[in-house]
Parts: C-alpha cells; structure tokens; sequence
C-alpha cells in the first residue's frame, strides 16, 4: 500500500495527466483534488455517453454521471485494484442506470413524461433545435438515428445493457463480464440475442 | 484447408455467424470467413446486416457534457461531506415501499374492526336477557322438556305435554299455554345461533289455577311400563270441585 502511494506520488509529481488511473485513484484517496479532476476529465464522456443509452434522458444522464464521480470520490481509500479503473467506474454507472431503469418501471403508471412519449410508449430520442433548414440527407440521417435510439431503449435492460457496452462503448468481452460479473458465455448470449431483435427492429434501415 | 473449417453446411453457416457475431478471430480466420461467405449467400446477408447495423449503432451521436457538470459535480462532492448519515430507519421510512405498506395496513386494520363491530349479538348478550326472555315465553323456551321426558313422543312437545297435564291433574290446560303464537314471539325473541336451552324436570314447576287462586307444584316424571309421562303431585281440586271453575296448568 506504501509503495503505491509512493509510486502515485511519484509520478503526480510529473503531472497528473501522465499518471496512470490506478495511481490517480490512489491520490484522490489521499485527498488530491487535482488527481480526481483528471479522472473526471478522462471517464467524464464516456460515462454521460454511456448512461444516456442506457436511459435516452439528456438531464438524467448529466446527473447519474455526476453520481458516478461523487462515489468514486467518496470511496476511493476502498478502490482495490482487481480490475481495471475503467471497469470499475463502468460498473458503478451500469449499476445506477440499472437502478434508475428499475425505478421507472415501478412508477410508470404515474409517468411525468407523457408529452415526451412517442404513441408506441418509448421516450423519444432528445434532439436540440436547430433553426438551419436541413437537407434531406441530414434529415434521413437524423431519422436513422432516431430509430436506433428508439429501438435500443426497447430492448430488454439485460440485452441493452452488455450490447451497448458491446456495440456502443466498443468494450472487450473481458471487460463486459467483470463490469456485469457474468459469464462469457452468457454476455456473448446476451449481445447475440441484443442484436438479433434490434436486426429485426431496424430492418428497413440495414 | 481453409474450406474445410467452414464448410458450405448448415453446421458451416453456424460455425461462420458464430465467429461474425463474436468479431473475434484472426487474419486466417477472417479469410476462411470470406471465402465461405461469398459461396454462401445466406451467411453474407448475415454478414452485411451485421456490419451495418454494428455501423448503425457506433454512428449514434455522441452528446456533449454540459458545460456546468465540474461545477455540479463540485456543489454535490460539497453537499455530500455536509450531509448527514441517514440512519438505517431514516431510509427505509423515506422509500415510497413504506408508505404504501402503511395505507395498506391501515386500511385492513380499518376493516377488521368493522367486519368485528358488526356481530355483536353472539357476543355481547349477556346471559340475564336471555332468562328474560325465557320467563316471558315460559311455555315455548322449555319445549327441550318433553324430549328428554319422551323419545317416543310422536306428537308436538306442547301437545303431548298438555294431554298428559290435563290427564293426571284433570285439569284443562288453555290453548294459550302452547299456542302456536307464543311459539312464533319466543322464536322472534331468541337470538340467531343461540340454542333452546335444556331444563331439566327439577327446574320446573307447574303453575294450577283454581279461579282467582293458584299453586305451584313440582314437575317430575315417572315411567308407566315404556312410556315416560309427566306427573305432578299434590294436586288437590277439592275445593272447587262445587265452583264450577275448571282449574288451569300452566308450564313455567
């Protein structure tokens, strides 16, 4: 544990954006508020990415993101170095967007979201206004868009989950099964399967 | 060699969408895939559908961290070392779970104590009412009687019970003694579910009237051959056998 910190220290001293995440983890257990806005910068768009496929929500994605570095932060003295940092922090983000996925599903008969609510009950993908007139390429090409975003969102949260962290996030099989702690065989499965119904779905755009 | 691996099979077209759909092999692999994907032209539909649709979903737009996130982030690490621990009570109180489960128990313990309030006769009716009623309806409340004196009886227990009074005592028994009326107002005046109580012959009395005047003799019952009959003693009608006046029994 020494010798890590020591290490940690000894490369902060170059500068942050050279240390590694491990090392980095380690100083922000020791209270370096400058290791932590490194870590921050580096995961910050991945995870906000991430956490909006999974829930195709702008503002809830900005929070449970923030979420995800306040834990990080808050427990990083009990970071064991198992796996890889960016495991770990894809796990704490797949966990609180699972959560939230649950929690909408309990409360879905009283949903807040109805104007937002496309007639075949699926969020709509968020789209900023854009007052240029659009070609009809970009018009085609935001329609696609559309229809992936819609159609992610109606998979299974299991089959999402592993595909987006496939096909999405562009993560290695190994990394997919620490980060869900499933079996090879079943996150293969899963992606499979995740793929197979989204085929199915965007047919016309394939 | 190569087609070997990956033969134009239905264990071949298996073999190559397995190792498509895993994106995991190596040059000569990616080789053997080709060559059998361009015999076969179901595994090169699957192949370019899978492209496209592995092309479909990296083409999603990536959004931007709004430019607040460092200063949200910084409000909330402030806010959570201010933040007081919620104890484990205080976060099981806030789920929504425990409110829902607190209407829910409300709600049957409301009912509960309805569905109790509304049957009080079987349980609150003191026993003193009941005698009550008993002495107000004397004739109908002791109708056990004459089943326990008779299980041969074949008649109506006031009709056997008047027959034999009438005989033993010579008394004429009036019809109001058993009539069907007082019948009826005894069964009006006993609760439901509450069954005839049973007399037995020590707690009866029979009540001869003689004009104006009375007695009360003991009820008991003795047994001619197989048949039990009632009996009461001391009847003595000699003092208005000149009257005129036919002495009454009444069962009490």
């Amino acid at each position: 544990m020494s010798s890590l910190s020591y290490s940690a220290e000894i490369d902060l001293a170059n500068g942050v954006s050279s240390a590694t995440d491990h090392e980095l983890v380690m100083a922000i257990g020791q209270g370096d508020e400058a290791a932590f806005q490194e870590i921050v910068h580096r995961y910050r768009n991945q995870i906000i990415n991430f956490i909006y496929r999974m829930l195709n929500d702008y503002d809830r994605a900005t929070d449970l993101s923030q979420e995800t570095f306040l834990r990080i932060y808050t427990s990083a003295h009990k970071y064991q170095a198992t796996y890889s940092f960016s495991t770990y922090i894809y796990r704490i983000a797949a966990n609180l967007a699972i959560s939230e996925l649950r929690q909408r599903k309990r409360r879905r008969w009283v949903s807040f979201l109805l104007p937002f609510r496309s007639h075949d009950d699926t969020e709509q993908e968020m789209e900023f206004p854009d007052q240029a007139p659009l070609p009809d390429e970009i018009m085609i090409d935001a329609e696609r868009r559309k229809a992936v975003s819609i159609a992610i969102q109606s998979l299974p949260e299991k089959y999402r989950l592993t595909l987006v962290l496939r096909d999405v996030e562009g993560l290695s099989y190994e990394e997919i099964t620490e980060i869900t702690s499933l079996s090879e065989g079943t996150v293969k499965s899963r992606i499979n399967r995740g793929r197979n119904l989204l085929r199915d779905k965007l047919q016309k755009y394939i | 060699m190569l087609l070997k691996e990956f033969p134009l099979t239905p264990t071949g077209c298996r073999l190559v969408q397995q190792s498509l759909d895993m994106a995991d092999f190596n040059v000569v692999q990616q080789i053997a895939i080709l060559s059998h994907c361009q015999k076969c032209p179901t595994c090169q539909k699957y192949s370019q559908e899978l492209t496209n649709l592995r092309a479909l979903l990296i083409s999603q737009v990536r959004i931007q961290v709004p430019n607040d996130f460092d200063i949200k982030l910084r409000q909330k690490i402030a806010a959570s070392k201010t933040a007081k621990p919620i104890s484990f009570w205080g976060q099981w109180v806030s789920q929504p779970a425990f409110g829902v489960s607190l209407a829910a128990t409300v709600v049957i313990g409301v009912l509960v104590g309805v569905s109790y309030y509304r049957q009080p006769s079987i349980i609150t009716i003191p026993t003193s009412s009941t005698t009550e009623v008993s002495n107000n309806v004397t004739p109908i409340t002791k109708q056990p009687l004459t089943n326990n004196i008779s299980d041969t009886v074949n008649q109506s227990p006031d009709a056997e019970a008047k027959r034999i009074l009438s005989e033993r005592a010579k008394v004429r028994v009036p019809d109001y003694v058993a009539s069907n009326e007082n019948r009826s107002l005894a069964r009006k005046a006993r609760p439901l579910n509450q069954a005839p109580k049973q007399l037995s012959l020590d707690e009866i009395d029979v009540e001869i009237h003689y004009g104006s005047a009375s007695r009360t003799l003991p009820l008991s019952a003795v047994t001619y051959g197989s048949r039990p009959v009632l009996k009461v003693d001391n009847v003595s009608t000699g003092e208005n056998k000149n009257s005129g006046i036919a002495p009454e029994a009444k069962i009490f």
